[in-house]
């Protein structure tokens, strides 16, 4: 409907690929370092919230029932 | 609180526990230190006492469209208490519990004190002030228009330093943890500090014409632009990310166990920071903004589903093993609705984003239904698990009354099943019968009335959800209060860690962690990557609309507003008519048949704010100008229901006798040049007179046709300016045809 008015505008179709392309490496690099976590580092990480005591390991946890 | 130190020998702590890595063995020292609860506490009061004044008003206002009759008093009207019912469930229900919860959880996620206790306690009363300054101001009318964005220019400032506030406090407690790592809910707070900040100052940019009164420094499309872009990520950035935060945290606390996939937070994080932004846009499909934009829009919602349930998934799975925790723990129990919840509304969203349902969606109760989907069932119960999990804590007992908790669950859950199911019908059926046409090719509802009135009894089965929500926060309200009364607040919580050792650059890590110092900046890279990575969508969308300002096909015949338009516009906006009547036709045929020729980018040029408008509780206004004579709109003003029979508006009798303040008109007339608006320098001058012109012409009218009824206006009325207004509206693309203007 409004593509006659922006068609002749700068780089108005370069936008569609530039965005292909800043998701593309965006989702790639994520995807890379969630990847190249250690599983004891993400076990240590997972735990902060629940560790008063810095228990790195992923240690059964105690039930509160 | 002075830390305490003691020192242990390094057997001692391998014996406890294993040293964390990156400290050095032989200097690890256990510092003491107590964890502010106070400010926890006040947040929390103040979040809970806000929820329940702001969803009464909710409530209020849903009984006032089903009783017209109680909008009884100029500041008790719809148009002007549903700002008030959004801003205080957003910013004073769910603000405070933020608060509450980010200032708990960065105590304990960081094993530090909040960095300053003076800037927390300006904090929280700078945050109430806001607060009280939306409930004094909406309901007198003091407006921008923009939604969940309305609080004026003063009070715009306000929020900017008291949010600056709090980011130092929060970055402050980052820089003296005492854990190296920053655990998933810390990156959700970063994204959430940075982004907010990012969007309410690039939205509220506006020109002040008086203390109390400015206009946005956008017009028409790209003000559209900017306000969906500021009103779709305040839902991402301060319902959203702040909530998913909060879950990483209390979650696991909760249920006693660490989040399911670690890998998966890390995923969801980025990827949900990143779609979001770009994702406004689907708040305008088929206006007149441009169709690249919106096709933008969509595709990022759509991508959005992936982050979004994975966030959902990672939730619902930490409560794997857990299940039967979940039949008894009240707590487990708001927090897995609030789960699905999220699930349900992040699901939904991209479909509402679709063009072919947003066609059908759109205008109608459906986007209330599915905005309540969020706000009632993530944010309300995922607030309501935390207190019910975190109070009985910082009070040092139990939890008065499980049942009753049990209770409110229940009150709860129903209570959002009507307002939701409701909401369902009522969109469907209206936008329905608005498409319809008979056999004839006609209209088959053509009077915009009859959906209203088809579906008003959906309106009070809402009021009657919305009461059951509200009743179970009652409930829980009196419940905590038992709970509070029968504990002492543990005001400083004590606590004690090994300090964090920095290097100094180029010093080598004694314990071998090479990445150490890199993590030791994170604080830093993190700003400034989130940073990145939430302007970029932004950019994106908004530099090609900004620059095509040329591009938008200029129509010679739009000109500016005469001053008393402009004034009618003033009292538009201080009256809410935005909030029932879009000013925005989309190119449907139904549209076209019903409201007239589909609206135009350049119609908006000289709109500062845009006026579209999101829900249609009455009939679009874009074409209104001259459809009627000027009595029409005085007598339906005057008594909405003697005009139209079932009609559901409140009286606008008192704009019959308001006088009209010429105070800013001059100002007003500057402020719009400054814009770009082409007053003719020195028009502020004779502005005044052309404006008592035509208020003679209008008003002489409306006599002239009401004389039977011996109605008298005068022209200084309000009444007179914003009959103006409505007659000026959609007229200037038809002015070279057949269009008489008053």
């Amino acid at each position: 409907m409004f593509k006659d008015f922006i068609s002749d505008d700068i780089a108005v179709q370069i936008y569609p690929i530039i965005s292909l392309v800043v998701f593309v490496l965006f989702f790639v690099a994520l995807s890379l370092r969630a990847v190249m976590y250690s599983k004891k580092e993400l076990q240590e990480m997972s735990s902060i919230p629940l560790d008063p005591q810095y228990t790195q390991i992923n240690e059964p946890v105690n039930s509160q029932k | 609180m002075e830390n305490q130190e003691n020192v242990i020998s390094k057997s001692e702590v391998l014996k406890d526990s294993p040293i964390p890595p990156g400290m050095h063995f032989g200097e690890l020292k256990l510092e003491k230190f107590y964890y502010d609860n106070k400010i926890v506490r006040d947040f929390g009061i103040a979040s809970v006492v806000w929820g329940i004044i702001s969803l009464l008003v909710g409530v209020f206002i849903a009984c006032e469209l089903y009783w017209p009759a109680l909008n009884f008093a100029p500041f008790l009207t719809f148009g002007r208490l549903r700002a008030l019912h959004t801003n205080g469930a957003i910013f004073a229900f769910v603000g405070n519990m933020m608060f509450m919860g980010v200032y708990y959880s960065i105590q304990r996620l960081c094993k530090a004190r909040i960095f300053n206790d003076t800037l927390s306690k300006v904090h929280f009363w700078g945050w109430q002030l806001i607060i009280l300054s939306a409930v004094i101001t909406l309901p007198m009318g003091i407006t921008t228009s923009k939604e969940y964005a309305e609080l004026e220019w003063p009070i715009d400032i306000l929020i900017t330093i008291v949010w600056v506030i709090f980011a130092i406090n929060f970055f402050g407690t980052i820089a003296r943890r005492r854990i190296k790592h920053l655990y998933v809910a810390i990156w959700f707070y970063i994204a959430t500090i940075i982004t907010v900040a990012v969007l309410h100052i690039v939205n509220s940019a506006e020109i002040p014409v008086s203390f109390i009164k400015s206009y946005s420094l956008y017009a028409g499309v790209q003000d559209a632009l900017v306000q969906w872009w500021y009103g779709h990520n305040a839902v991402a950035f301060f319902l959203t990310t702040p909530y998913l935060g909060l879950m990483y945290y209390f979650l696991p606390k909760a249920a006693n166990r660490p989040v399911y996939s670690y890998r998966l937070s890390i995923i969801h994080f980025w990827s949900l920071i990143f779609l979001y932004i770009w994702a406004g846009p689907h708040h305008l499909l088929y206006t007149a903004l441009p169709d690249w934009a919106q096709s933008l829009g969509v595709a990022f919602s759509i991508m959005l589903i992936a982050p979004s349930w994975g966030g959902m998934i990672n939730g619902l799975l930490t409560l794997r093993g857990a299940w039967d925790d979940v039949r008894t723990n009240p707590v487990l129990k708001f927090m897995v609705v609030a789960i699905t919840c999220y699930g349900m509304a992040t699901l939904e969203g991209p479909m509402h984003a679709l063009k072919f349902v947003n066609a059908l969606s759109h205008y109608t109760d459906w986007i209330p239904a599915h905005v309540h989907v969020g706000t009632l069932g993530w944010n309300g119960f995922l607030s309501f698990g935390i207190l019910y999990w975190m109070v009985p804590r910082i009070f040092g007992t139990t939890l008065y009354s499980k049942k009753m908790a049990n209770s409110h669950f229940w009150i709860g859950t129903v209570g959002m099943v009507f307002w939701i199911v409701s909401m369902y019908i009522s969109g469907i059926t209206q936008g329905l019968m608005l498409q319809d046409f008979n056999a004839d090719a006609q209209l088959t509802y053509k009077n915009f009335l009859e959906t209203t009135i088809q579906v008003k009894p959906m309106y009070l089965l809402r009021a009657i959800g919305g009461l059951l929500y509200v009743t179970g926060m009652c409930i829980m309200a009196y419940n905590l209060y038992k709970t509070i009364r029968q504990g002492k607040l543990i005001a400083n919580e004590p606590d004690e860690a090994p300090a964090l050792i920095r290097l100094n650059p180029g010093e080598k890590n004694l314990s071998g962690y090479e990445k150490h110092r890199i993590i030791e900046r994170k604080p830093a890279l993190f700003f400034f990557v989130t940073m990145v990575v939430i302007l970029i969508g932004g950019f994106v969308e908004f530099l090609p609309v900004f620059t095509i300002k040329s591009n938008i096909p200029t129509i010679s015949s739009i000109k500016p507003y005469t001053p008393l338009e402009l004034e009618g516009r003033n009292i538009y906006i201080r009256e809410g008519c935005y909030v029932c009547h879009s000013q925005m036709i989309r190119p449907f045929r139904s549209e076209v048949e019903r409201y007239g020729e589909y609206s135009k980018a350049g119609e908006f040029i000289y709109d500062h704010p845009f006026l579209w408008g999101s829900k249609r509780i009455g009939p679009d206004l874009a074409r209104e100008g001259g459809k009627r004579p000027s009595s029409w709109h005085y007598d339906h003003m005057s008594d909405p229901r003697r005009v139209s029979p079932g009609s559901i508006m409140p009286s606008y009798a008192f704009l019959t006798k308001n006088d009209l303040d010429e105070t800013d008109t001059k100002a007003s007339i500057t402020v719009m040049r400054k814009l770009g608006v082409p007053y003719p320098y020195g028009y502020e001058d004779r502005a005044l007179d052309d404006m008592h012109a035509q208020a003679d012409t209008i008003s002489a009218m409306i006599n002239k046709d009401l004389m039977k009824e011996n109605v008298h206006v005068a022209p200084q009325k309000e009444i007179v300016a914003l009959v103006a207004y409505l007659q000026r509206l959609g007229t200037d693309i038809k002015a070279a045809t057949d269009v008489p203007k008053h």
